[in-house]
């Protein structure tokens, strides 16, 4: 049983056609492939081989796999942690770590009242578990309770102040037009690090955006460019730099770093940005076929 | 005639030549590329949820007695933090938080109480605020400042990022201003740190003098008797971590078809930690200023000394409406905390390591007893290898962990240090051991106190072995019986840190 469940989620993450929406099965099979080369799901996977029954091992498996869906943007990244802390839960129905993980699997599939259940799960557990209370108040964020999310952000800074805590109170503070405290708090999270150089990128393409918004282009500019000799090619830093260039009004460079955004991933937002670019630009026909491509993607929040 | 190819042409023909053209109709979409209002960005906080934060995950814990050239008697304290830190990191190399509190703490040796603190703070590190820089407008942090060229000093003309900090004991300053000390680039940046032939560092100091330039220059005496430095040194630990890890994997008890020879002493053994550097900071504090305490020791008679761990701590902000928010004026909220070895990292299970990060010792007794008391480790080495290891009731393992604080002796003369004569990596069970103030002969190494090169597996393996009567020692361990680096024999005693160009990592002939 142990061992089919294995197999199971092997299988999935070797499959190309399992999880892929219809006209997407390319872009999953390539995803997919590179996927198989990631030493840090082998690993965690070879440890799981010699101890099925470790509920610690799964749940680790599903943080591994979790880290993996930020790094690529693939959805189906959910599915394989979401399967990982399963097991893990199964095992050890008190595992907090798959209970905070499966909380931010719902919670990036925008299910929210399944992740605030699981969040919840974990905090009464662990009533001071900082990944609940910060799940918690990314629910409560998206559905505009900025005094619930504040709380909630609140205790998570209390239980742990971390790169995690900091940059989720920045960016409330932002949502909440509180500009140079947030800003405070997205260099105090880069400050931190993470333990991926995914997770500092991710909150400089933040501040970038914080910078550029606050009329500070050139800070922006700097910010995006420090993030990308970290972390070359993080796509939400290359777009971040893109919109900068276009705000300094260098659209001609701001195009050829969309390019290579979208030579990543081609998103429904991107494709806009990029057509009202081009059309700035006196190139209808080219924003109009980019328009096209869009309308043939789903929305994406983030 | 056209005559590019598909491949030539520009990007965006490209893109609509692709799959995903479907004909569906065209979109009216208001411009996005203008700049984006807080109201219309992305609500959803798709943040970062991490559990491990490398600049604040203490790593391993040294204290012990040692004595200066003055004859003055000295408690040394050195904490090494941020793991697995790669030499040549390149871009930017490891430096300590600048939002961090890493602290050391002084205890009672019973209950676990701070008596004394010791707090060092560090100065910015983010490239962009400029501050410690000499040159923004290069990449290299070390070798281009104002001027080009190898390091000669710490914080000289060639060193264009320099971290400083200062010193606190009890909340109050004692000392600022103090330059941690360079990475070690490689030998054409840091060439005081390694061989000029193999540009591999040398280690091993006997003396202050004799120690590299930079370690020298960054080790500083405070007014009151107190020794200080923080930098980049190589990792003391050593340990077979892989295998033990991977369900007690057998190469660790035997690599060479025998048993017969020991367990886990064949030597030839994996060692996790071989290659890497970690982030140190020490103190040196005379034991004429420590509390004396009395407490009896794992497998020692009744004592006087104090309690030593180690904590690192990020402030706290408040981010309800009006309240200003940051951050030096803040309290800090502990993050992490370690003293004995082993025991966050193996006896306690995951489901109470955040919390003891957040816990103080003195709550030990209720919350981690436990661990001690019935070690899994025992249970997993029973599962795997068929032995009957005590697995309850372990009340040495108790002594020796709860609370958990390393407990020295400060009644003993300076114990022996990894290279001097008599010393023995498995401290009492090699016969390692040293006269307290009464005469009594106690453990020179772990559980007094931990020097650098103990092998504090092998004795924790061999204890779990062999408690709680210790009727029997079966020594037990991992076949690593040594570190990749000499350590130095005085101050700080963590070796010089791995060269980024040539290390123990790098395979390739060391011939320069």
């Amino acid at each position: 049983m142990k061992s089919l469940r294995l197999a199971a989620i092997l299988a999935l993450i070797s499959s190309s056609s399992v999880m892929s929406a219809a006209g997407e099965s390319t872009l999953l099979s390539r995803l997919l492939s590179a996927a198989t080369g990631d030493a840090r799901i082998e690993s965690a996977l070879k440890q799981i081989r010699s101890r099925e029954d470790s509920s610690r091992l799964w749940s680790q498996l599903g943080a591994t796999l979790a880290q993996k869906q930020r790094e690529t943007e693939d959805e189906v990244w959910y599915a394989h942690a979401e399967a990982a802390f399963e097991e893990a839960r199964r095992l050890d129905p008190e595992n907090v770590e798959a209970l905070t993980g499966l909380a931010w699997v719902w919670g990036g599939r925008h299910q929210f009242v399944q992740s605030v259940r699981w969040a919840r799960a974990a905090l009464d557990l662990d009533p001071a578990n900082p990944e609940a209370h910060g799940i918690l108040g990314d629910a409560a964020l998206e559905f505009g309770d900025h005094g619930r999310a504040l709380e909630s952000y609140q205790q998570m800074i209390e239980s742990r102040p971390d790169l995690s805590s900091y940059s989720r109170a920045g960016w409330l503070l932002w949502m909440m037009g509180r500009r140079e405290q947030a800003q405070e708090l997205m260099n105090l999270a880069i400050d931190c690090g993470g333990p991926h150089a995914e997770n500092t990128a991710w909150c400089r393409a933040r501040l970038a955006l914080m910078q550029r918004d606050s009329g500070q282009g050139q800070e922006a500019l700097l910010t995006t460019q420090l993030g990308l000799r970290l972390s070359p090619g993080h796509r939400p830093l290359l777009i971040e730099q893109a919109k900068t260039l276009v705000s300094l009004h260098r659209e001609d460079e701001a195009l050829r770093i969309y390019e290579q955004a979208l030579e990543k991933r081609q998103t429904k937002e991107v494709l806009l940005a990029v057509a009202a670019l081009l059309e700035s630009q006196q190139q209808p026909e080219k924003a109009a076929s980019l328009r096209q491509l869009a309308g043939t993607l789903a929305d994406h929040s983030h | 005639m056209n005559t590019r190819t598909p491949n030539s042409l520009p990007f965006w023909s490209r893109l609509t030549r692709s799959r995903f053209g479907r004909g569906i109709s065209l979109l009216l979409a208001a411009s996005i590329v203008s700049t984006v209002s807080p109201v219309a960005a992305s609500s959803h906080s798709d943040a970062p949820l991490i559990k491990q934060d490398p600049q604040v995950n203490l790593t391993d814990v040294y204290t012990f007695i040692r004595e200066r050239s003055s004859g003055e008697k000295v408690l040394v304290v050195e904490v090494s933090v941020r793991p697995f830190s790669e030499p040549g990191d390149g871009v930017i190399y490891d430096r300590f938080s600048d939002t961090a509190l890493y602290s050391i703490h002084i205890a009672d040796p019973a209950k676990g109480t701070t008596l004394q603190k010791y707090d060092f703070r560090f100065s910015a590190v983010s490239p962009l605020s400029g501050a410690g820089l000499k040159n923004a407008n290069t990449i290299l942090s070390y070798g281009l400042g104002k001027e080009v060229g190898p390091i000669q000093t710490t914080g000289d003309a060639r060193q264009n990022y320099t971290q400083t900090y200062t010193v606190a004991r009890n909340a109050r300053q004692i000392g600022r201003d103090f330059k941690v000390a360079p990475p070690n680039v490689g030998l054409n940046t840091t060439p005081a740190y390694n061989d000029a032939t193999t540009g591999l560092a040398v280690s091993g100091a006997t003396s202050r003098e004799t120690l590299d330039a930079y370690t020298r220059q960054t080790t500083y005496d405070m007014a009151g008797g107190i020794t200080v430095f923080a930098g980049p040194r190589e990792d003391g630990f050593y340990a077979d971590t892989p295998g033990i890890f991977d369900l007690l994997d057998s190469r660790i008890l035997d690599n060479n078809g025998s048993l017969a020879d020991g367990l886990g002493q064949d030597g030839n053994g994996v060692d996790g930690f071989k290659g890497f550097n970690v982030l140190h900071f020490g103190i040196e504090i005379p034991v004429s200023q420590l509390p004396k305490i009395k407490y009896t020791g794992a497998l020692q008679p009744e004592g006087e000394g104090v309690g030593v761990y180690a904590s690192v701590s990020r402030p706290s902000v408040q981010l309800l409406p009006g309240a200003v928010v940051f951050v030096r004026q803040n309290p800090f909220v502990q993050v992490n905390r370690l003293a004995n070895p082993i025991f966050n990292e193996v006896l306690v299970a995951m489901a109470g390591k955040d919390l003891y990060n957040r816990s103080a010792p003195t709550s030990d007794a209720a919350l981690f007893a436990k661990y001690a008391l019935t070690p899994e480790v025992a249970f997993l080495i029973n599962t795997v290898y068929g032995t009957s290891f005590a697995t309850t009731n372990r009340v040495d393992l108790r002594a020796v962990y709860i609370p958990d604080v390393i407990r020295v002796n400060t009644t003993t003369g300076p114990v022996r240090v990894a290279g001097e004569m008599g010393f023995h990596r498995l401290s009492f069970i090699g016969g390692d051991t040293v006269a307290d103030g009464k005469g009594n002969m106690i453990p020179s190494g772990w559980p007094n106190g931990r020097r650098f090169g103990d092998d504090v597996v092998d004795i924790a393996l061999t204890a779990v072995a062999s408690g709680p009567a210790f009727s029997t020692i079966t020594v037990v361990g991992d076949n690593v019986p040594a570190n990749d680096q000499v350590y130095n024999r005085t101050f700080p005693y963590a070796a010089t840190p791995h060269s980024g160009t040539r290390n123990s990592k790098d395979s390739r002939s060391i011939a320069k």
